[in-house]
């Protein structure tokens, strides 16, 4: 075939896909909650990424103190207000931000792919490789994450980086069943065993043919699991296992607000309120994505 | 534009000009477009169309079961002088309960699997078309001598339709059941109210074919027994032979052809009826017909003129302006084609034999058809 | 290649039983006997049709010749090789010489992949350079008559008719010499099926194809099989010529299938044998009746024939039967018999002088 008709194709393909994409977004965007929770995912991630230019005080983010200026309710100069040694919370909730979406990429970015890896082979092979992973699964899942968390830090030490261990090694037991038990169906449809008799390799059939049939209810169990693991974060943080003071740590700076309530609310309420909106943000999502490719999450 | 109708004598259940149209992503889709039809008291009209030619849509638009919105529902369906479309969701219940029934093409998903054949009867038989009887009422009937009553009655019913071992099978949950056991067990239920209208969809269709076979001939009884009107649904054509009096063929949203069924399998009119007839497989060994050309029309944007022009060998430039009358012929027949004029020579009408001819020549084109 | 006059594909004694686990331990405890002793062979070129209802093992025995279950015993031969539960090296070897079509046309195409790649996916295997393979895919689309704009279609994009085309076209990929088309027309409309059939006849003859053609529409095999093979709970009940079959149908099971068939003609209707409804339901491959199989259902059964399993024999040097009303030694244990029957013990002898009316016609 010459390359003229290449191009042509091409251009043909290009328009098909355009195609595909736009009435995905379409359908997407007539559900206003999904949109606004996409809004506020990429508003925060772009303000995370640009905190360093966007906070008002990027040096309050660290070990800074200014003693002549504690506990300032919101004004002009501190639109949220200081804390008790009188860094700007603003600044500290953008880092703070970094922090957790950190933890999120961590946990979800380890996670996610051994557990899809796992799933695979139980799901694909069955028998012995079934038993051993979802048995292992199972003791796992039996385990609440933030006890699990709480226990290793305490037992090496009360870091983020142990924290994001911590959570990490169990994060994978949710999406090794899901895709499990999804591998399980789809190995005895037709179009798997198509692919068998036209002589596809096993890691053909898994990767090419298998794994992108198990995208959508994973794309959806990562949306929504990440505001699951911000506000585990969170907790570790709150009781202190999780990010260490100085550190701009969400649920390190809630918690330090508790001590000033009532009267100076503004610190606790607002980083309060700036997980409340991320973990929002990520529930609104992921519902959105569930009823555009209409799946079943097991959660 | 639109004639009537050839219309049943002493009507039962008249559609006329039914419209229906779905709102979806990509625009409205009129997908029934002014479908006409009528069935006498005591006859049996089978509506025959192949999948997505709008049979289900038209019957489920006579039992209200579309959601509206996305769908729009115009027109006027009488039943026995009433209107249909005008009425309050409660009144139509009630007429619908104590007149009609339905029976599914899918006779798992149609009973509820937590509960035995006998309860879900005996529950029709006691309160079918009682949709607001109330709590007291509810508790007091379902306690009460009436309900032995019912009981009696459904296996009175279950008999009927020849289910074996009836006591056994009014202890049973549905997946128990065999499939023809379960269709059984839906034709009893259907009946259970002596409804003066059945309307039965794809009836059998999912089952092995000495199945079918059984299940068609009980309901052939069931229906002279019972007197009863009868709207079939059905994609095949035989089963729409064996069992109705007259036969709507659908394409497209429309009724492009109406005859008694022995006229319409005998000397079809229409191009459509024509090739579908024709590339039915036959028992004797026949030359079947290589199938139609082309594909059913996109509801987004049907042709404007008749529907079914772009794949008719006959179709000619006026066949894509407007929509065809419906020319009348003898004895409630019909035809939505333009062939059917009286301006046109009889030998220029198209027969079936010259239509599988059209057929069976190779077209060689790569159209990606059907 | 080996000889051209041999049978392609040799099926004998094939059985398949699927153990039934049951208990806390799950041991085995009974079988589903889904396939049990099943016979016939194809020649090179040749269509068998195998047809039967549900429970029948019609499509069993296409998926245990080409590998996806093994077979409990029997042996299936494929061009001269025993190729019965065939290795891995021996299955990919095959797997370019053996191909499949599903019935269900939606459920065989891999939805969130396009056309281009599904029909990639044999080619890839058979070690075609990716520079060629967009035009080998496009030369397959076009045998099946679909355009290259199917290339970058996605299943969902395609109709019934031409989703089936693209399964086809996906067999055809590697160059087989025998297709399994396990009720390949059976998901889609008349006039649709109607195009299938025809491209398949076509392809059959352009490639000299070798065809099993698995069904249970009957008259859906009259002009396109030369043998047709009826089954019943895991056993073939009659075997012949199609048209032999077809006319002078001997198995009362196949008598009633014929029979069943709504038919759109009278001709067709003054064919079909005389309606004899069975009684009943089909009973469980997992309990399978003693004696005949088929003998709960049967209009003719007798003690007998719940009693001792028939034979199967030929009849008249035409088809084989497994039916006592054909056996001599059992001719008196029936009170009525089909009228074949009644001509077949009359004159036994050659069929050439028994010709009934029906015969004319041909």
């Amino acid at each position: 075939m010459s390359t003229e008709s290449a191009t042509g194709f091409d251009r043909f393909v290009s328009e098909e896909r355009r195609e595909l994409w736009q009435r995905s977004w379409k359908r997407f965007s007539s559900r206003p909650m999904s949109v606004i929770g996409l809004g506020i995912i990429i508003a925060v991630i772009l303000l995370a990424v640009f905190a360093p230019l966007v906070a008002p005080y990027p040096e309050h983010a660290g070990k800074f103190t200014d003693f002549s200026n504690t506990l300032q309710p919101p004004s002009l100069e501190h639109p949220l207000g200081t804390d008790h040694v009188g860094r700007d919370v603003l600044s500290r909730i953008l880092f703070g931000y970094r922090l957790s979406l950190m933890l999120v990429g961590v946990v979800l970015g380890f996670g996610v792919p051994v557990g899809v890896l796992l799933g695979l082979v139980a799901g694909y092979y069955g028998g012995w490789a079934e038993t051993i992973i979802m048995r292992a699964t199972d003791t796992a899942l039996a385990l609440p994450p933030l006890v699990m968390a709480l226990a290793i830090t305490s037992a090496l030490e009360p870091t983020l980086t142990n924290a994001m261990i911590a959570i990490a090694a169990l994060w994978w037991t949710w999406h090794a069943r899901l895709v499990q038990s999804i591998v399980a169906s789809e190995r005895s449809e037709e179009y798997v065993q198509a692919a068998k008799l036209a002589g596809a390799s096993t890691p053909h059939i898994l990767f090419r043919e298998i794994l992108p049939n198990t995208l959508s209810p994973i794309l959806v169990k990562v949306t929504l699991d990440a505001g699951f693991v911000i506000l585990i974060g969170a907790g570790l943080s709150f009781i202190g296992v999780g990010v260490q003071p100085p550190q701009p740590g969400l649920g390190t700076m809630v918690s330090q607000g508790t001590s000033y309530l009532p009267d100076s609310w503004w610190v606790s309420v607002f980083s309060g309120l700036a997980i409340f909106t991320l973990v929002m943000g990520f529930n609104m999502l992921g519902d959105g994505l569930r009823d555009l490719f209409d799946v079943e999450v097991n959660r | 534009m639109k004639l009537d109708e050839p219309v049943a004598t002493d009507p039962l259940l008249t559609v006329k000009d039914l419209e229906v149209g779905f709102e979806s992503f990509d625009g409205f889709a009129e997908v029934i477009d002014g479908v006409n039809l009528s069935i006498g008291k005591g006859e049996v009209v089978t509506i025959a169309g192949e999948t997505g030619c709008g049979k289900s849509v038209t019957m489920k638009s006579i039992l209200r079961l579309l959601n509206q919105p996305p769908a729009r529902v115009n027109g006027e369906i009488t039943f026995d002088g009433t209107e249909l479309l005008s009425l309050s969701d409660s009144e139509f219940e009630r007429v619908k309960g104590q007149r009609m029934s339905l029976v599914f093409q899918d006779p798992m998903s149609s009973l509820n699997p937590t509960f035995t054949i006998g309860e879900q009867l005996t529950d029709t038989a006691q309160f079918g078309g009682d949709s607001d009887t109330g709590v007291i009422e509810f508790f007091r009937r379902k306690f009460s001598s009436e309900r032995d009553e019912a009981r009696e009655r459904v296996l009175e019913m279950l008999r009927e339709v020849q289910m074996p071992d009836p006591e056994n099978i009014m202890d049973s949950y549905p997946s128990q059941l065999s499939g023809g056991m379960r269709q059984r067990a839906l034709i009893a239920q259907a009946l259970l109210n002596e409804p003066d209208l059945l309307i039965a969809d794809e009836i059998g269709t999912a089952l092995d074919v000495t199945i079918h076979d059984q299940i068609l001939d009980l309901l052939k009884d069931l229906i002279e027994e019972h007197d009863l009107s009868v709207l079939m649904i059905t994609h095949n054509l035989g089963v729409a032979r064996q069992v109705s009096d007259r036969v709507y063929v659908m394409y497209g949203g429309r009724i492009v052809e109406t005859a008694p069924t022995e006229e319409l399998f005998e000397n079809p009119k229409h191009p459509y009826t024509q090739g579908l007839i024709a590339s039915i497989p036959r028992l004797t060994g026949d030359e079947m017909a290589e199938g139609i050309d082309g594909s059913i029309p996109e509801y987004l944007d049907p042709p404007r003129g008749c529907r079914f022009a772009p794949r008719c060998p006959y179709a000619t430039a006026e066949c894509e302006q407007g929509r065809p009358e419906m020319y009348q012929g003898t004895n409630q027949s019909g035809v939505e084609c333009i062939l059917y004029d009286e301006t046109v020579e009889l030998s220029d009408r198209p027969t079936v034999e010259e239509t599988r001819s059209h057929m069976t020549r190779r077209s060689g084109s790569l159209m990606g058809d059907d | 290649m080996t000889d051209m006059s041999g049978s392609l594909l040799a099926v004998d004694g094939l059985k398949k039983y699927f153990p039934v686990k049951g208990g806390i331990i799950k041991r085995t405890t009974d079988h589903v006997k889904a396939v049990d002793g099943v016979s016939f062979d194809i020649e090179r070129g040749q269509t068998l049709a195998l047809i039967g209802e549900s429970g029948s093992g019609k499509s069993t025995v296409a998926r245990t010749i080409i590998g996806l279950h093994r077979a409990t015993d029997g042996t299936v031969e494929f061009d001269g090789e025993d190729i019965t539960n065939a290795t891995d090296e021996q299955l990919a070897r095959l797997r370019s010489r053996i191909q499949m079509v599903f019935q269900d046309p939606t459920s065989s195409l891999n939805p969130r992949r396009t056309i281009g790649k599904s029909l990639a996916v044999p080619l890839k295997a058979r070690g075609v350079p990716k520079s060629e393979r967009r035009d080998r895919v496009i030369d397959l689309l076009e045998r099946v008559e679909l355009n290259d704009e199917y290339w970058n279609k996605y299943p969902h994009e395609l109709s019934g008719g031409q989703k089936q085309r693209v399964n086809i076209a996906r067999a055809l990929a590697v160059e087989p010499d025998l297709l399994l088309l396990d009720e390949p027309t059976s998901a889609l409309d008349v006039s649709v099926q109607a195009k299938i059939i025809a491209l398949l006849e076509d392809l059959q003859e352009e490639f000299d194809l070798t065809y099993l053609f698995i069904t249970h529409d009957l008259s859906l095999v009259r002009n396109f099989a030369d043998e047709t093979a009826v089954m019943y709970l895991g056993e073939i009940q009659e075997r012949g010529v199609t048209e032999e079959v077809f006319q002078r149908p001997r198995h009362p099971y196949s008598r009633a299938l014929l029979s069943a068939i709504p038919v759109t003609t009278e001709e067709e209707e003054a064919y079909k044998p005389r309606h004899e409804p069975l009684r009943g339901e089909i009973p469980s491959p997992r309990d399978v009746p003693s004696g005949c199989r088929f003998h709960t259902r049967c209009p003719y059964s007798t003690d007998a024939c719940s009693a001792e399993e028939p034979t199967f024999a030929t009849v008249d040097s035409g088809p084989s039967v497994r039916c006592h009303i054909y056996d001599e030694s059992y001719r008196d244990e029936f009170d009525e018999i089909p009228e074949v029957a009644v001509e077949a013990i009359t004159d036994g002898g050659g069929t050439a002088a028994k010709h009934t009316e029906r015969d004319v016609e041909q």
